[in-house]
């Protein structure tokens, strides 16, 4: 029962990457920890930069999965959970442990030299499994790899000897000993006490896919075999046979420590790679030149014309809902006309902004040689862009079309539209409606393997004008085991996150959201939010953001204030008596080479104060990937297990997966543990999230798609 | 574990249900799972082959174009005009620009033509050729909405005369051939032109590597 259990852990993470791309170079195979590695060794290879892989493995008591990140060409971050079966209380409870590694590649392999890496193992978690290692892995031929390390702490606990960096001083001879409640770093442990030799081989056989491997490991199972008898040890030699089923998809069978059998499986994805194409969009409109428009077509004086502005931006409607776009409003004067537009469809804004210029090129008369186009979000004018139409006639079928109508494009802060009697706006009030299963899976949980539910969710948004908006939604639960869930809270601090599992049990059919939201522009580059209601599971209450952010600065500035109370545990209308007031400044920024960091500092749900840190890598395609940490005056202690709130979240746009254009996303968050300490209320609308799609930082590495 | 098996049932059920509403966002996110596998079966919900000479009833320019690898055909007309450049249009939207006959940009495909850059003499292409060496540069969109970039050299040959039926219609055209290699691949581009005008009636065009070549012939009005 147990191994379908894991079975069905694979299966279902491998449902949640989607199928493995076809196009992709065999990368280099990951081991048993998830990471580039022999068997349960690391190597020194990388993966490629931006790989996403995931590995699944079992033998004996222990089951792990996990996530690497290829962070960039040669840093990598890991985050494992483990099962180690009847590991705890006189060996009747199995063990939950997350551990996060991380490497970092020195040297790359030249035909003389191997490949360096130096890594740390489980540097922030409980520490069953802390190792650091130093490592080198040279190609003999093209079928054959050879690696060679020193590992210290779990890697070191075969074969040991005294710590050659003992030469450094005396301290070097003795590990300290971890534990605790984890979650902080152990630097005071890494690369002390004894060091161990470890290595291995890898040989591509002659049968195709299939490759060999054998290593001998310095871990000797310490807290499994000597101190509990998990299993029996009898060699430190450990063996394995992998099987590619695809270029970054492989099974394996392992024989290891001289009695136990074992099986892994690993896949991984790539932003940088396409998927295999498969769907297509429809084209656009192409670009009607105005001499080639009919003659006559409108006469001198259209512009006092009457019902013809009427009738223009009837034609512009229905050519623009062909592509899921939307008139707000449309200015026009004898020679220039400004669009202010809604996007329901694409996520890249260059898209959208392209898609819409060739609507008005194909409707507007010839007189008009000057487009501004201004999307709005959530009743926001979030950025403003100016194209000569006679730029649109030059560049349509340039090769190099799209740098030459970003470089004759005008990028600059938008203003709202004005609304009067003779220019309404073309789609306000606006009803929008939808019901929809909704899917939760969750597989990192403290536990139980697979923790999901499958309901339907029934949601609305009453558009009252340009950012004023009501939205809410009711979730039914249909099938599931999120509820079944009975552990209670053990946090000693305010119960402000940690009462999950009477949310859970209690909340069916729940109001997930409820809210009044007003969004606006304050003043130059200058935004503004008001929020009232039910925002999320746990909290409703009343909240107010600003935010700073002009759209060609890399950086954005926001403050946010909140006064919210605890919802009661069924998440229908009523409150518990808790209530905080919270706010936080935050600092954004993006960089030039795809990374991103946000700090937020401020008072959190539990009243405590502190800062949240995350770091991103950001794709031009919208994928993002990426880790933060809150730290707050709540010690660990009192915090409880992990000691502060941290995570890993991906987001991949279902434009990636799918191969056309979709704004929706698939977010996946891997939070080990959430507790009471550094919890934020989860307000949906934050402005910053809105705009910066729009901003130059993300719509000119995706401007490619403006001729799209 | 019933309880999870249920659970991962209806997470697969759920992939494939659709959800109903006006929400563009949550409207239409769920894959049309049934209309993509009868599409598959039937080998696309495209039109069929215009081979008729019914189509040929408008004053407009018909084209009948061909996606050879999956032998799917269907009618375009012209959509717009800029300059020397002519897009033409299926009516399930996907487009085919050309400059004097020569593809330089496609619309609607899988893995779109995005430009061409065509060194020579463009409209005067196939002007008095017997052989000629050229330079094409074809631009895609990358993974990352990157440019890519795929150069390639090719020669264009004149061949013989040919006789051609299009649209029921036979007639002699003057053939070319052209040859083009780069970076690891080789694809063959043939014009069939009409002698007197010198405007190509029927091609064969390579457009990228996953959509292979497009088969154009100019039905005329």
């Amino acid at each position: 029962m147990a191994g379908l259990n894991k079975l069905l852990v694979a299966i279902g993470m491998f449902c949640l990457m989607g199928p493995g791309q076809s196009q992709a170079q065999g990368v280099p195979t990951l081991n048993m920890y998830g990471v580039t590695g022999l068997i349960d060794m690391p190597s020194a290879e990388s993966q490629p930069d931006a790989e996403l892989g995931f590995g699944v493995s079992w033998f004996g008591p222990t089951v792990k999965a996990t996530i690497t990140f290829q962070i960039s060409p040669r840093l990598s971050g890991s985050f494992r959970y483990a099962q180690i079966n009847d590991f705890d209380v006189g060996g009747t409870q199995p063990r939950y442990d997350r551990s996060f590694d991380l490497r970092f590649r020195l040297l790359d392999e030249t035909e003389r030299r191997p490949a360096v890496a130096i890594g740390l193992q489980d540097f922030i978690g409980t520490g069953i499994y802390s190792g650091e290692y130093v490592v080198a892995t040279k190609h003999l031929g093209p079928a054959f790899k050879v690696t060679g390390g020193i590992g210290w702490g779990r890697l070191a606990t075969q074969g040991g000897f005294t710590n050659p960096l003992s030469i450094f001083g005396s301290s070097f001879n003795t590990r300290p000993p971890g534990g605790g409640v984890g979650g902080s770093p152990s630097f005071g442990q890494w690369f002390r006490g004894p060091a161990a030799l470890f290595g291995g081989v890898e040989w591509q056989t002659p049968i195709r896919n299939l490759s060999f491997k054998a290593e001998y490991s310095s871990d000797a199972y310490i807290p499994e075999t000597v101190t509990r008898s998990l299993f029996v040890r009898r060699s430190p030699f450990n063996f394995g046979l992998d099987y590619r089923l695809g270029p970054t998809t492989q099974i394996s069978a392992y024989y290891l420590y001289g009695s136990q059998f074992g099986i892994g499986f690993t896949t991984s994805l790539n932003p940088t790679r396409a998927q295999p194409p498969r769907t297509s969009e429809p084209a656009p409109i192409p670009i009607v030149a105005r001499q080639m428009m009919q003659a006559g077509g409108f006469p001198d004086r259209w512009i006092t014309e009457p019902g013809m502005r009427e009738r223009l931006l009837g034609y512009l409607q229905m050519l623009l809902a062909d592509d899921g776009l939307a008139a707000i409003a449309l200015d026009l004067s004898s020679t220039s006309a400004t669009l202010h537009l809604r996007n329901n469809r694409y996520d890249a804004a260059a898209q959208a902004i392209g898609r819409a210029a060739r609507a008005m090129a194909k409707i507007l008369p010839p007189s008009v040689e000057t487009f501004t186009i201004v999307p709005m979000e959530g009743g926001l004018p979030v950025v403003s862009v100016t194209l000569q139409r006679s730029d649109l006639e030059r560049f349509e079928n340039d090769p190099d079309g799209a740098e030459k109508i970003a470089s004759a494009a005008i990028i600059a802060d938008a203003a709202s539209p004005v609304a009067s009697a003779s220019r309404p706006f073309g789609s306000y009030p606006k009803t929008y409606w939808s019901l929809a299963p909704y899917r939760t899976l969750s597989l990192f949980n403290p536990t139980a393997p697979v923790v999901g539910e499958v309901g339907l969710r029934l949601s609305g948004r009453f558009e009252i004008s340009p950012g004023l908006s009501l939205t809410g939604s009711i979730t039914k639960r249909l099938v599931g085991n999120i509820h079944t869930n009975t552990q209670v809270s053990n946090s000693v601090m305010r119960h402000v996150r940690s009462d999950i599992g009477l949310y859970l049990q209690q909340g069916d059919p729940s109001i997930e959201r409820l809210t009044a939201d007003y969004t606006f522009r304050l003043g130059d580059a200058t935004y503004g939010r008001l929020s009232v209601g039910y925002f999320e599971r746990m909290y409703g209450g009343v909240s107010a953001e600003v935010l700073w952010k002009p759209v060609s600065s890399r950086f954005g500035l926001g403050a946010e204030i909140n006064y919210v109370r605890q919802r009661a545990f069924n998440q229908l209308f009523g409150f518990q008596s808790y209530g905080v007031t919270t706010g936080h400044v935050s600092a954004y920024w993006q960089g030039e080479k795809g990374y991103s960091a946000q700090v937020d500092v401020g008072r959190y749900l539990a009243g405590d104060l502190g800062a949240t840190v995350s770091v991103d890598r950001v794709f031009a395609n919208g994928w993002r990937v990426g880790a933060f940490f809150t730290l707050t005056d709540v010690p660990f202690s009192t915090f409880g297990e992990g000691g502060f709130d941290k995570g890993l979240h991906v987001t991949i746009p279902l434009s990636w997966t799918k191969g056309k254009p979709y704004k929706d996303v698939q977010d996946i968050s891997f939070r080990p543990l959430t507790r009471d300490g550094g919890g934020r209320v989860d307000i949906k609308n934050r402005l910053y999230p809105i705009l910066r799609s729009y901003h130059k930082e993300n719509l000119i590495p995706a401007w490619g798609r403006f001729w799209k | 574990m019933t309880v999870i098996l249920r659970l991962l049932l209806g997470l697969a059920v759920a992939t494939f249900l659709s959800a109903c509403g006006n929400d563009p966002h949550a409207a239409n996110t769920t894959p049309r799972f049934l209309a993509k596998l009868a599409a598959r079966v039937t080998g696309r919900s495209g039109e069929p082959a215009p081979s008729s000479a019914a189509l040929i009833t408008s004053d407009q320019r018909v084209l009948a174009m061909r996606i050879d690898r999956i032998n799917v055909a269907s009618a375009m007309r012209l959509a717009g005009t800029n300059g020397r450049h002519e897009t033409y249009m299926t009516s399930d939207r996907i487009s085919v620009t050309f400059d004097a006959g020569v593809i330089i940009a496609t619309r609607g495909m899988a893995q779109d033509l995005m430009g061409l850059e065509l060194q020579g003499p463009g409209a005067n292409h196939f002007r008095g050729i017997r052989s000629q060496t050229s330079q094409r540069s074809y631009r895609y969109l990358g993974p990352e909405n990157q440019a890519l970039v795929l150069d390639v050299t090719c020669i264009l040959t004149r061949g013989g005369q040919e006789r051609v039926v299009i649209s029921e219609k036979p007639m002699r055209l003057q053939r070319f051939d052209e040859s083009c290699t780069g970076a690891g691949l080789t694809f063959q581009n043939i014009y069939w032109l009409d002698p007197a005008s010198r405007a190509v009636r029927k091609s064969t065009q390579w457009i990228s590597p996953a959509i292979g070549t497009l088969s154009i012939e100019v039905l005329l009005p």
